[in-house]
């Protein structure tokens, strides 16, 4: 896959409490497209941040429905990957700016 | 943490402090485990977020700025302490960089006070003595204060009170109103006593002199250029006068009888006259130890040579600064700021920082040298002497429990000590400016 599409399939980091004590363990947690797949982000996360992933658990979130009206609407879904990194690693893009 | 330090000649030294990364991350931290308790983050529970998160949301510079309140007193006791001065007032702190942080602290230090050949100061107190004419004045003050006024029917004179009709314009000429007038006065059975020394306009007193009951005058005068309202300074005014009535004072004679009237239990004129000169002298005599007092603790001031910390001179005159305006508001009874204060009295604040700064000076040297010549003489206070004097103070009047339980706790005990001490110190300098001490005190 060209590097074009891999920077794609990671959407962003994400930073809350449980996140960042999965962090303490060597985890990190990325928001993906939802379209993409474990060994897409395996690959990804490896070019981009040059690291040796061991494992990707993926959560699915489904948006939430709301009715506006008579109307019902969905919000949009979306996924999650946690990302356990060989011991030793680190990704630089959660520590401050 | 590097300091420089740099000590100038008006007893103060200047401290540079420049702090590293580390020694800032303590601050910070402690800034951002403050900070975190109030700041919601998304993603995070209440005080949950970590720092780097807290760091990124807010800013490095917000949490220095909110470590600053804890940071600086401590930066600056710290390179107060590893540099082994002692700090004779709180010093000023300023902030000159953020980034590397660089903080600038002005440390007062001991004012020094060089006492000069004090011991030599010869100084004549002059004593005034109460005379007989003093004793008359305040006999005829009493005598005014009790003098009835009666009605009497012959022309005004000097001294009289007159009621009459008033009425008064004042021809103004102004710029924008030409030729207008203000009546300015305008009252019936309006009462003044003819006394050229108290009248806004002294002349008053020679156009009414002479007028008789139920006469009427009209005549023109000029207000003196220093009348308290500036618009009518210098301008001609016309009056109209209409006498009603004219009353002289009846002095009583001064007799026994008069003596006896005063209400102050006085068996006699001479009982008076005596207890008159008794008070009259008492106070005279306070008033030239004070005045003596005053004259040596100025004299000495002379031959001594002060150095005082600019900074305290500031503080000295940004403290009276404050007395002023809060003495100000309790007159007036309602707080004024003392940007109101300023604009009152139409200056700038500097102008009157310049105006006070030498009594402020003068004030600060003087308490300076009052405590080296206390430390100089030895001069010290037992606690008897405070039970002493809390008790002389106390007296026997009936709360005198009570005002023994107010000198008792150790604030007080610290200012009767204080008090005590300036008293005993200037028992001994009107002894030395009138030349009572003996060589063996010089020798020690």
């Amino acid at each position: 896959m060209t590097m074009a599409k891999l920077t794609q399939v990671i959407l962003g980091p994400v930073i809350t409490e449980r996140s960042s004590l999965l962090q303490e363990r060597n985890k990190y947690t990325f928001e993906v497209r939802m379209d993409s797949n474990k060994g897409l982000i395996k690959q990804a996360i490896e070019t981009l941040f040059e690291v040796k992933v061991v494992k990707i658990n993926i959560v699915k979130n489904r948006g939430k429905a709301r009715r506006f009206g008579s109307r019902l609407v969905h919000g949009s879904d979306k996924k999650k990957a946690i990302v356990t990194l060989n011991p030793g690693e680190t990704i630089s893009l959660f520590d401050g700016v | 943490m590097k300091v420089t330090k740099e000590e100038n000649e008006q007893c103060e030294i200047n401290l540079t402090i420049e702090l590293d990364d580390d020694d800032l991350a303590i601050y910070i931290k402690r800034a951002y485990q403050k900070v975190v308790q109030n700041i919601k983050i998304p993603g995070f529970r209440k005080g949950k977020a970590p720092q780097n998160v807290v760091e990124r949301e807010v800013g490095r510079s917000t949490l220095i700025r909110e470590s600053l309140d804890f940071l600086i007193p401590e930066v600056t006791t710290k390179a107060i302490e590893d540099n082994n001065i002692t700090p004779y007032a709180r010093p000023e702190v300023s902030i000159d960089e953020v980034e590397p942080f660089i903080i600038s602290a002005i440390v007062p230090l001991k004012p020094t006070v060089t006492l000069g050949d004090y011991h030599s100061i010869r100084l004549e107190e002059e004593r005034k003595e109460i005379t007989n004419t003093d004793i008359d004045e305040v006999i005829q003050g009493y005598q005014t204060d009790s003098a009835p006024w009666e009605p009497v029917s012959r022309s005004i004179q000097e001294g009289d009170l007159v009621v009459m009709d008033l009425k008064g314009i004042v021809e103004t000429t102004s710029e924008d109103n030409p030729d207008s007038s203000i009546p300015f006065i305008d009252q019936n059975d309006y009462e003044v006593i003819v006394d050229k020394a108290n009248l806004v306009i002294p002349e008053f007193a020679d156009s009414i002199i002479g007028m008789n009951q139920g006469e009427d005058k009209e005549f023109t005068l000029t207000f003196s250029d220093e009348v308290p309202e500036p618009e009518f300074a210098g301008k001609p005014a016309n009056f109209s006068v209409s006498v009603k009535e004219i009353k002289e004072r009846i002095l009583p004679e001064v007799n026994d009888e008069f003596a006896k009237g005063i209400g102050e239990g006085y068996e006699s004129l001479a009982d008076l006259r005596e207890d008159i000169k008794k008070q009259r002298t008492e106070a005279l005599e306070q008033e030239s130890i004070r005045n003596y007092n005053e004259q040596m603790i100025d004299e000495i001031l002379k031959t001594t040579t002060i150095i005082t910390p600019p900074l305290l001179v500031e503080r000295e005159i940004n403290a009276s600064i404050e007395n002023m305006t809060s003495s100000v508001s309790r007159q007036l009874g309602r707080e004024i700021s003392l940007e109101e204060y300023l604009s009152v009295m139409n200056k700038s604040e500097d102008d009157l920082k310049e105006e006070i700064r030498p009594q402020s000076i003068e004030r600060l040297e003087k308490s300076l040298l009052l405590d080296q010549l206390i430390e100089e003489e030895k001069i010290e206070i037992t606690d008897n002497e405070i039970d002493e004097e809390i008790n002389r103070l106390a007296g026997d009047s009936p709360q005198a429990e009570q005002i023994k339980e107010l000198f008792s706790s150790e604030e007080t005990k610290v200012s009767l000590t204080n008090s005590l001490q300036i008293q005993k110190l200037m028992e001994l300098l009107t002894s030395i400016g009138k030349g009572n001490i003996k060589e063996e005190n010089e020798s020690n």
